[in-house]
């Protein structure tokens, strides 16, 4: 592939759907605003054939994993048990669509069955196991070493029990001022704190469309440059 | 070995059996821990109750299934109850792919489907379930919803329900309600959606760790209010009258949790103090 087809090419059509969709939102052109819309649709069919390119990348990465297994390691069944699972449930989804002929997202039951019996509960427990995390983190790790990590731990002690559904109505009568503390801490230095970070993702944001726009920002062409 | 030092070498499984009775105590037996309403979910409240007849909402169940379980689920339920006890039209959608098969999960909620027999689907509430391109396809959404959404998720087309006759684009929304797990969220819907139609009213379900976050939003307006994670959802839940045992439990559940981590930092705090003063003693 010549150097115009590989890089060139793919950086025009990027800043030409760019500059279309900035123009379409400052610019009150109905013309400029159908294409714009016409672009975004095209989008969200590109999104869906990512969903198989998705699909056999991991195939791929995992079936080397398997390919390259050592004697005596086990590891490999994980991507032997990911591969299998993903074509099952990737079968069950497609069958499920298939029998309805509408083309509506699945409805089959065996598909709702595994999500809301396996993916749903096991998604849950992962993200309840962080709370045996924090609790030994808040042990052995969160130590007023110094002054700020001090005000730091005050601070996160009392937004955290502020957030507990029965926190300020426990430790309000304790403390008369734990709840006009809670809501301080959280509306002034975290506010101006995030205040700071979004303006500053914002703007980062603009830049990074900049160099997108001018070609000079071509990580997301792949790997290399 | 002093008792402190013994203390800062404790084994790590004796955290996770102390933190575990705390939690599974409530589990068991709900302890039903007093609770405070905060202003933000009153302000949630007030908001929907504000909503005059025939207003068009859009719940936007952007969640993974880690955060519908603990705390956005309670919320979920509890702000479709309260929207289907209203005389108002509802569409549910999803920009996560994660989040749309949950919707259905909400309507099976004791309280919701009670309500859910007086509505008609088509008539009072849709669900256009996965849209996919994350903000883009929020854009999209909100520049022609027909265009962007060919059917519901029993594959209806838009034309067939009679509802979506005259909602065309976000111009003709008139709130949208986010369950938030991350990104896309809300700040994706107010550069998409608000920044289209700046009359929209907008409301957060968020997730605990993402409340810090959610507030710039809440003090420029831009947002309504919030609910801050399970705290929220079990005010929210308590102001509706809404509440089941295993609601209670949950909400207790967070609440020793909580209070465990707190002990535990309390007493690691002691322990390293004390131990700096014995090194510093020695000196």
């Amino acid at each position: 592939m010549s150097f115009y087809r590989k890089k060139e090419l793919p950086i025009a059509i990027t800043a030409l759907c760019a500059v279309l969709a900035i123009f379409a939102t400052y610019f009150k052109v109905p013309e400029a605003k159908a294409a714009s819309t016409t672009v975004q649709t095209w989008m969200l069919v590109i999104v869906n054939f990512a969903v198989t390119v998705g699909f056999v990348m991991v195939i791929r990465m995992h079936k080397k994993r398997i390919d390259k297994r050592k004697p005596g390691e086990k590891s490999w069944m994980f991507s032997a048990w990911l591969i299998a699972v993903l074509i099952v449930y990737a079968l069950l989804g497609i069958y499920g669509v298939e029998s309805t002929r509408t083309g509506a997202p699945t409805n089959d039951p065996s598909f709702n069955w595994v999500y809301n019996n396996a993916v749903v509960a096991l998604d849950s427990a992962m993200y309840s196991l962080l709370a045996f995390f924090i609790a030994s983190a808040s042990f052995r790790a969160f130590k007023a070493r110094t002054k700020e990590a001090g005000v730091l731990l005050i601070s996160a002690a009392i937004t955290m029990l502020y957030n507990a559904p029965a926190g300020s109505t426990i430790f309000g009568p304790l403390a008369p001022n734990f709840n006009s503390l809670g809501e301080w801490i959280l509306n002034v230095p975290n506010m101006a704190g995030f205040r700071g970070i979004t303006i500053g993702a914002a703007v980062g944001a603009i830049s990074l469309g900049i160099r997108v726009l001018t070609g000079r920002e071509r990580g997301y062409l792949g790997a290399g440059e | 070995m002093s008792f402190w030092k013994k203390l800062e070498a404790v084994d790590v499984r004796i955290i996770y059996l102390i933190l575990w009775i705390a939690i599974g105590i409530p589990l068991l037996t709900p302890l039903y821990l007093p609770l405070s309403i905060s202003p933000d979910t009153v302000l949630y409240y007030k908001a929907i109750e504000a909503l005059p007849a025939g207003s068009v909402v859009v719940l936007g169940m952007d969640v993974s299934p880690a955060g519908y379980g603990g705390e956005l689920g309670p919320q979920a339920r509890a702000t479709t109850y309260h929207l289907f006890t209203k005389p108002v039209k509802v569409i549910f959608l999803s920009f996560w792919e994660t989040g749309a098969p949950l919707i259905q999960d909400v309507w099976k909620n004791q309280f919701v489907a009670g309500e859910l027999k007086n509505k008609k689907y088509g008539e009072d509430y849709v669900n256009l379930h996965w849209i996919p391109g994350s903000e883009t396809g929020m854009a999209a959404f909100a520049e022609d919803i027909w265009k962007t959404v060919a059917a519901d998720y029993k594959g209806t087309k838009l034309a067939d329900l009679p509802m979506m006759a005259k909602i065309k684009s976000i111009n003709d929304i008139t709130m949208l309600i986010v369950i938030e797990t991350g990104t896309p969220g809300g700040p994706e819907y107010l550069r998409q959606w608000q920044a289209r139609n700046r009359n929209l009213k907008m409301l957060i379900g968020s997730l605990g760790v993402s409340v810090p976050g959610n507030i710039p939003y809440v003090a420029s307006g831009q947002y309504i209010s919030l609910l801050r994670g399970g705290r929220g959802a079990t005010e929210y839940q308590r102001i509706l009258n809404i509440v089941t045992p295993t609601d209670v439990q949950s909400a207790d559940a967070m609440t020793m949790s909580h209070v465990v981590v707190l002990v535990f930092l309390l007493v690691g705090n002691i322990g390293y103090l004390a131990l700096k003063g014995q090194k510093g003693g020695k000196k």
